[in-house]
């Protein structure tokens, strides 16, 4: 699969797209990491899926408008970003959650803690699956409402944007409130 | 339509790449008067973020684990050569430590005090400018995403382009943090100032950099009276602050 066709698989959602990235660039990636930056392979591999995490984000939120490298290219530079910030940390930091720590979304970075964010993820698994696929689907995968309307089978476009906004309130009311609207 | 209702509608046309002029002004003023609205929004979507991250991580290390161990293509210990220049690197940065050790206790304390609680203010701006086309990526977004990647002094010098009156509080405390990067402590400081001197958007995050900017600079004094400042309320930063206050040697009640 060329370049095109992995972006266009990513924005359109295919299967497999992502698992053929990894695939394809892990060991490559591995290796390089270990030479420049003489990490330990298990950094190196978890940082190399934060980095396949990150590509698909960039791609899904249109931060990749036109690609002047490839992809591969791509991925190894958010992939050298992060070990570079590992690395910087890593003196300091130890021990932390490398979930948290690899997004670079520490509590006083963000201004959320980790117990927030689990408090949302909580509440957004007890919304039901409806409410999931479009919060997840607008806010995550940036699927415009249009999109939405046809993926999820509401009959307007005006409809899916009610339930998507009850959606939130409910969210909000669970969060903040502890209660479900 | 209430606040929260129109929030949600213009937050979805920005998202959307819709967003008026008109309406990032509305937008603005309803933030203004209710600040509440983003923050609650910024933690429920960044939840999202965390949840779908959280399962796509355990994906990758299912595929991984299906993939088994990598295939490493050189073994790169196996040169004396290489081992010479580590073992060499090595010494050397264990003379420098000394030497900074011995001589620069102070520095090396400060330093270490920052690096323990800094982290970069993560890019989550919105951007509208006067001067951007729909579809163009504006000189603003063009400096977030250098901040985004890292790129501070491409950043920075973006940021510099920006017509004066597009100057907004936002970029004031981005510029800030740049600065902050870039070791500037001085520019930092004068940025982070204006943005709470404004007392709007990021005042709060302002007072917080700004304390830890000073506690690099060893100048705990000062530090401490920006962080007595953010622990006198209840807010994201109070614990940490609480902490940074004690570690500074502020006499504890």
């Amino acid at each position: 699969m060329d370049d095109k066709t992995l972006i266009r698989g990513i924005l359109e959602d295919k299967p497999g797209v992502l698992e053929f990235i990894y695939k394809e660039n892990r060991d490559d990636f591995i290796n390089w990491a270990i030479r420049r930056y003489s990490c330990q392979i298990e950094d190196a591999k978890e940082i190399f899926q934060l980095a396949v995490i990150l590509l698909y984000e960039n791609i899904k939120n249109d931060r990749m408008k036109e690609l002047t490298s490839s992809l591969k290219t791509y991925l190894f530079a958010i992939g050298r970003n992060k070990l570079l910030e590992n690395h910087r940390e890593s003196k300091f930091l130890t021990g932390l959650d490398p979930f948290i720590h690899g997004f670079g979304i520490k509590e006083e970075a963000s201004g959320f803690s980790e117990e927030q964010y689990l408090q949302v993820d909580k509440a957004l698994k007890t919304l039901g699956q409806g409410c999931q696929e479009l919060l997840v689907g607008f806010y995550y995968q940036r699927i415009s409402l249009r999109d939405l309307t046809m993926k999820l089978g509401y009959k307007t476009e005006q409809s899916t944007k009610n339930q998507k906004y009850k959606c939130l309130q409910r969210l909000r009311a669970m969060v903040f409130n502890g209660t479900q609207n | 339509m209430n606040n929260e209702e129109k929030y949600i509608e213009l937050l979805d046309a920005y998202l959307e790449g819709t967003l008026t002029d008109a309406q990032a002004a509305e937008m603005k003023s309803l933030v203004s008067q209710e600040p509440r609205l983003a923050e609650e929004t910024e933690l429920l979507i960044g939840g999202i973020y965390y949840t779908v991250r959280q399962s796509q991580l355990a994906e990758l290390k299912k595929i991984d684990e299906e993939m088994g161990a990598p295939v490493l293509k050189m073994n790169y210990w196996a040169t004396t050569t290489y081992q010479f220049r580590w073992m060499a690197a090595a010494l050397a940065i264990l003379v420098l430590g000394v030497v900074v050790w011995l001589f620069l206790p102070n520095i090396n304390r400060s330093e270490k005090l920052f690096q323990a609680y800094y982290q970069m203010y993560p890019n989550i701006a919105f951007i509208q400018e006067r001067s951007s086309k729909v579809g163009e990526v504006s000189i603003a977004e063009k400096a977030m995403l250098n901040y985004q990647t890292a790129k501070f002094e491409e950043a920075l010098a973006l940021f510099y382009q920006l017509p004066k009156e597009d100057m907004t509080v936002t970029f004031k405390f981005y510029i800030g943090n740049l600065h902050l990067a870039l070791q500037q402590s001085d520019s930092a400081l004068w940025y982070y100032d204006q943005v709470i001197k404004a007392n709007q958007e990021f005042a709060l995050q302002s007072q917080w950099y700004a304390a830890l900017t000073l506690v690099r600079e060893g100048k705990y004094k000062e530090a401490r009276t920006h962080l007595e400042l953010i622990a006198r309320e209840e807010n994201s930063y109070r614990k940490k602050a609480l902490r940074l206050l004690e570690a500074t040697g502020a006499k504890t009640k």
